[in-house]
């Protein structure tokens, strides 16, 4: 891990904000672990990290909206403890959202007006009093707002400004913008970075989430990098470059590819003879009917694993639920050992998806039920409507067993345990039934090293045996350690490309130019 | 690594003495709160109490068996709305379409007979079961489509379906269902052959017959057969991965549309059914007035079982003692009915309020 | 036993179970004969009255009167108030039949139903209590221990019928009425015929119902197209909704064009004394205090004569603040008209069937 020192000379002037040894739990999960951050007054500081690296987390903690689990927060050298938004406003820390916290139905000046009646029930209410403030900053910043529009109907851009002259209009000194880019275009994105320097030139402190590289180089004053939880390194934005920057943000684990348990030679001979799976010009739309994936080709032989890497959101969930039978194709061609392609039939089929809590789990349910999701819908543990019960129990007992689930009992809910254990419960479904073709989706977000070890060796085990895997994997220490040949996605196009060997700045960049305009929060509250 | 049984074995006798402890403790409070309420009302809570369990468990002015008679007769029109209620919820169908579907199949069940009524009394009777079942289902299964096909919020349709049932049913009895001298907007009373018969004879409730007819077997039969398909069949188990999360359902190869229909469908048909049930039971008749609630009064006697059916079994006796024992402490010392309806919400309110308060403060310490 | 074969073996247990629930239907068979009249007092044993309503005790109506009725029968009787039962808001039938049932049970002498939805359950529990009498307001059908209490309202609809006649200066009077049931129907023809009398071409617009009879909003909506079709004088039978009625003819009258409301069952001048005209009450007291009377005696026959203007069960009440209005000649014509019927001499039809 490199810690590049801090090239802003050491100030002896109280900084906005300094967090020490900030820690954040969610469960099992750390989502900040031992958090040094230091924001000078009046800089742009951007904070970097590829997605559940703990960014959002750390800004949410910052905003109120979550509490720290240990470690300290001081504001312009006072040791703070948010409990509400409304705290951390009256510390002069003001909050631009990613998703905006606008009233669509309202017009822009009963928007603006929102926060600033909230404390003033006994004045008589007037849009125009109550957001003169806001409407004043707005000239300032150079724009021009209609108070009378319709906020829903302005475009996302303008929006944008609303939000931002609401945040400054209650008096805020440091301004936290979450991935302000990710919604605007070129131009748009060139008047917010001047703004942004107005902001600074007049005495704000900017504090910016961000993930492309580009950018955060031409707005920023100080980086900090976060990965997996922890500050990976702080810098000037002076002092550093874009292939520095990707290096960080990535790790650099994997030139050496000293990770992989994958014989190379063995497996191209394997697979000279059994491609089974084969995509060609695919493209699938994605839940709202746009375009998600597009042309993608694919092959995997059996007993490959097949490793695709990208940020969240290019199309990963779509490929996956396309490769399982769960989304329709809109064109293109799948062949399954140049048959026709029927998940479920031919091959059988398991699947991890990528998000166990939404789509993996029915954490209210038992063990016992959890694991059993395939097994019901298997002719071997039925009779006629009925289930056969006692087979079942036998099957989950074993699967207990065989996959080293801890949980207090079959009958325990599965909310009750560890994310590990829950992604055990997930993989034990997916695996058991030993099926052609395995997809799984970031298998081992979250999970502790021996846990995600253990996944790895079951993916691994199953190609062993003959089965085809498709990893797709936001981690590419993880793509690079278990696979035996890997892909970047980008844009919802499909790009092979090997991982191993290539320098952590390469890929770095790869992926920092690829990030998708909807990209997701690092951590779900 | 334990064995996954033994934590289960153990936990089951602690969740046994945990569950007297807490019935005890509702009991108490409830009790107190009875008294509290009846005190509002200006009554003497000295005479009021013994009054209203006298209605719902006899020993004083009435026999045992005649006050549990009633209790019983209140309870099941409950017993099967609730269940209908409970097979919808527990699906993610958050339906309130239980007093419509009820009507419904109280409707279809005399249209029946109006065109069978001259069949063997044996025969008319299953044809008006098999006919309220239909017509609930029909009513259920409008809803699960909307919102599979169109996606219809349930809770608005089957709203919305209420008052079309109930004005159907208005329209039926000031027209072809009318009874035959016009003068009142209900129908004729069905005949005694056709309707279920009582089961007490009226020597054991001191010469008078109990009102305790054979639906209450239909009813009590209804309990096991819900919760076989709930936790014994591939669809019950569906059902119930469906609305404990529909992604994960989906991601797992059900088809929740076809499950969802499906729990409207089953809700309505138990639902439609206790239509039937209480018109061959009780009602002996059909007018607007059929149903004091029993639809919307499903909701909380199926959220108060735990969404359980041994539960909704359990919380509808007990509103049915309560309404029983109400209605008999009105008669005979002056209890105003609201009395009950005021002590069934706020019974529903504390305890669903304790589960939600349970179910927080267990998420608060136990893992994510 | 396998599992699957359990359930197999339930299912039929359980459609077994259905098939002979609906197998054996209900006997009604009635209970030893009866030891004196219906209704009598028995040796030793108090007398007692029941009073069971579907709606409110205090809706200042139909069952409020009903209430302060069997008061009367209290005081007449010097009864215990121990004697006297009142059951509120039996809204469904199945209520309705329990309550009946419970009363009698408990060997109630007079049980009275408040209302023609009594009037079958009654007649068919009756022959199970033969000790019991059974009194139906507004029923029309007989049995041994049932009687019915026929209300003759058209005696007053028709003498309302003559005002509305007399007072429209449109030409054009309406009706808006709950449910399109016979007596509903019936009162309303009366109120034509009284209409007719005295102004032969005076145009009676289309009777409407609501379907609901606690409703205002509903009765509000009804009555204001009617008024807006020229209609300036309204009789209603509504029962708790009527309310609705007075509040759309309040908010068209004006003192150019005044619009009436007229009152039923109750005596309504009150409920909005600047447009009603004049109330047509029901009286219950004098009937339940006369069938109490002879019941307690052991002398009762039912009977289905109705009751009306002569028994002084219906009344005919003028709104003393709008008195002024009414043409002395008109004034004339109704009160000869009101002698007439109470005399005997004129009988106002009743179209029940």
């Amino acid at each position: 891990m490199t810690i590049a020192s801090s090239s802003s000379e050491q100030q002896s002037v109280v900084p906005a904000i300094l967090t020490q040894d900030l820690t954040r739990r969610f469960g099992q999960t750390i989502a900040l672990d031992q958090v040094n951050v230091r924001v000078e007054c009046g800089v742009v500081h951007a904070i970097l990290g590829e997605n559940g690296a703990g960014k959002s987390t750390l800004m949410n903690i910052l905003a109120g909206l979550l509490r720290a689990t240990s470690g300290t927060l001081e504001v312009f050298g006072t040791t703070r403890d948010f409990r509400k938004p409304a705290d951390a406003r009256a510390c002069s820390i003001a909050m631009v959202h990613q998703h905006f916290t606008l009233v669509p139905a309202f017009t822009v000046a009963e928007n603006l007006s929102l926060d600033t009646t909230a404390s003033r029930h006994l004045t008589p209410y007037s849009t125009d009093r109550s957001s003169r403030n806001a409407m004043l900053k707005a000239e300032q910043l150079g724009w021009k707002l209609d108070p009378l529009a319709i906020t829903g109907g302005l475009p996302v851009g303008m929006q944008q400004r609303i939000e931002i002259v609401k945040a400054l209009a209650t008096g805020a000194r440091i301004v936290i913008f979450d991935e302000p880019t990710a919604v605007l275009s070129a131009n748009e994105i060139d008047d917010l970075f001047r703004v942004l320097r107005v902001l600074k030139q007049g005495g704000c402190t900017v504090v910016l989430i961000a993930h492309k590289l580009a950018e955060i180089l031409a707005v920023a004053d100080d980086i900090t990098v976060l990965r997996r939880g922890k500050v990976v390194a702080v810098s000037a934005a002076s002092q550093t470059n874009e292939r520095e920057l990707a290096s960080w943000m990535v790790g650099e684990t994997l030139a050496s590819g000293k990770r992989s348990d994958v014989d190379q030679n063995q497996h191209i001979h394997a697979r000279e003879h059994a491609t089974v799976l084969k995509l060609e010009m695919v493209a699938a739309n994605g839940d709202r009917g746009e375009q998600v994936l597009s042309n993608v080709n694919l092959t995997v032989a059996a007993g490959e694993i097949f490793g695709i890497g990208g940020v969240d959101g290019n199309g990963q969930n779509e490929l996956a639920e396309l490769l399982v039978g769960l989304r329709p194709m809109t064109s293109g061609a799948i062949l399954w050992r140049g048959n026709k392609f029927e998940p479920g039939i031919s091959p059988t089929v398991g699947y991890i998806p990528q998000d166990r809590r939404k789509d993996g789990l029915a954490t209210r349910m038992s063990v016992q039920d959890n694991l059993l999701f395939q097994a019901v819908q298997s002719r071997s543990f039925t009779k006629g409507p009925f289930l056969a019960q006692r087979k079942l129990r036998t099957m989950a007992a074993n699967l207990v067993t065989q996959f080293d689930i801890r949980s207090a009992g079959l009958a325990t809910p599965v909310s009750s345990l560890s994310g590990g254990n829950q992604q055990k419960i997930v993989a034990a479904r997916a695996l058991y039934s030993e099926p052609e073709l395995i997809v799984a989706v970031n298998p081992t977000r979250g999970l502790d090293i021996g846990a995600a070890r253990y996944v790895h060796d079951q993916l691994t085990g199953a190609s062993n045996r003959g089965a085809a895997v498709v990893v797709l994997s936001t981690d590419i220490d993880e793509i690079a350690a278990i696979s035996h040949r890997t892909a970047i996605i980008t844009r919802g196009s499909l790009q092979e490309y090997e991982i191993r060997g290539r320098s952590a700045e390469d890929i770095g960049l790869l992926l920092g130019g690829a990030i998708n305009t909807e990209s997701n929060q690092d951590t779900r509250v | 690594m334990t064995q996954p049984d033994s934590p289960k074995r153990r936990s089951v006798s602690f969740r046994l003495a945990r569950l007297l402890l807490q019935v005890t403790g509702a009991a108490l409070s409830f009790l107190l709160l009875l008294a509290v309420t009846l005190t509002i009302f200006g009554l003497k809570a000295k005479t009021a109490l013994p009054a209203i369990a006298d209605g719902a468990f006899g020993g004083w002015q009435y026999g045992h068996l005649y006050a549990l008679s009633e209790t019983f007769v209140e309870a099941v029109p409950l017993i099967l709305t609730g269940l209908g209620v409970l097979v919808a919820w527990q699906a993610g169908m958050f339906s309130i379409g239980g007093e419509g579907q009820l009507l419904i199949g109280a409707l279809a069940a005399m249209t029946v007979y109006r065109f069978t009524g001259s069949l063997p009394a044996p025969m008319v009777t299953l044809l008006m079961i098999a006919a309220s079942v239909a017509g609930g289902a029909l009513w259920g299964g409008i809803a699960g489509w909307l919102r599979t096909a169109r996606n219809v919020q349930e809770v608005i349709s089957t709203i919305m379906l209420n008052y079309i049932a109930l004005y159907l049913v208005g329209a039926a009895v000031l027209g072809p269902l009318q009874e035959p001298s016009h003068s009142g907007p209900e129908t004729a009373l069905l005949p005694d052959p056709v309707l279920f018969a009582h089961i007490l004879p009226a020597t054991w409730t001191g010469g008078i017959t109990a009102r305790l007819h054979t639906g209450v077997l239909i009813a009590l039969a209804a309990v096991p057969i819900t919760a076989v398909w709930l936790y014994r069949t591939r669809s019950g188990f569906a059902l119930r991965l469906t609305g404990h999360n529909a992604d994960a359902a989906r991601t797992a190869g059900f088809s929740i549309a076809r499950v969802r229909i499906t729990a409207m469908i089953f809700s309505g048909a138990l639902c439609g059914l206790a239509g039937s049930v209480q018109l061959l039971g009780v009602s002996a008749r059909l007018d607007q007035q059929f149903s004091p609630g029993w639809g919307y009064s499903a909701i909380p006697v199926a959220l108060m079982g735990g969404l359980t059916p041994g539960g909704t079994l359990l919380s509808a006796i007990f509103f049915g003692a309560l309404t029983a024992g109400t209605n008999s402490a009105e008669r005979t010392v002056g209890v105003p009915s609201v009395v009950a309806d005021v002590l069934l919400a706020a019974a529903v309110i504390a305890v669903v309020g304790f589960r939600a308060w349970r179910g927080r403060s267990q998420l608060a310490t136990g893992g994510d | 036993m396998t599992a699957s074969f359990r359930y197999r073996v339930g299912l039929l247990v359980s459609s077994a179970c259905i098939m002979v629930v609906a197998g054996c239907g209900r006997s009604n068979a009635p209970a030893k004969a009866a030891s004196g009249a219906p209704g009598q007092q028995a040796a030793g044993k108090p007398y007692k009255v029941a009073l069971i309503l579907s709606g409110s005790g205090t809706d200042h109506g139909w069952n409020q009167d009903a209430v302060e009725a069997v008061h009367d029968v209290q005081t007449a009787l010097s009864l215990p108030a121990s004697s006297i039962s009142i059951k509120e808001q039996a809204v469904s039938p199945s209520q309705q039949q329990d309550n009946l049932r419970a009363y009698a049970g408990q060997g109630y002498n007079l049980i009275i139903g408040h209302g023609e939805e009594y009037q079958a359950p009654a007649l068919h529990m009756a022959p199970q209590f033969p000790n019991s009498l059974f009194v139906i307001s507004s029923g029309d059908k007989m049995a041994a221990n049932v009687t019915p209490i026929v209300f003759k309202l058209e005696d007053g609809a028709y003498l309302l019928g003559m005002l509305a006649g007399g007072m429209s200066r449109t030409g054009k009077i309406a009706e808006v009425g709950a449910q399109e049931i016979a007596p509903v129907r019936s009162v309303f023809s009366a109120f034509a015929l009284g209409a007719k009398a005295v102004n032969p071409n005076i145009t009676i617009l289309h009777p409407v119902y609501t379907n609901d009879w606690e409703d205002i909003g509903k009765a509000t909506q009804a009555t204001q197209p009617l008024i807006q079709q020229g209609a300036d004088v309204i009789i209603q039978d509504l029962d708790s909704a009527s309310q609705g009625v007075f509040n759309a003819v309040q908010q068209a009258s004006t003192a150019a064009h005044p619009v009436y409301a007229l009152g039923t069952n109750n005596n309504q001048n009150s409920a909005a004394p600047g447009v009603v005209l004049a109330s047509a009450p029901i009286n219950c007291s004098p009937v339940f205090v006369s069938i109490a009377k002879q019941a307690e005696a052991g002398t009762f026959k039912p009977t289905d004569t109705p009751y009306g203007l002569p028994q002084g069960v219906i009344g005919y009440i003028e709104n003393p603040a709008l008195a002024s209005r009414i043409p002395a000649s008109l004034q004339a014509r109704i009160d000869a008209a009101e002698q007439a019927i109470k005399s005997g001499k004129l009988v106002v039809p009743m179209k029940t069937q």
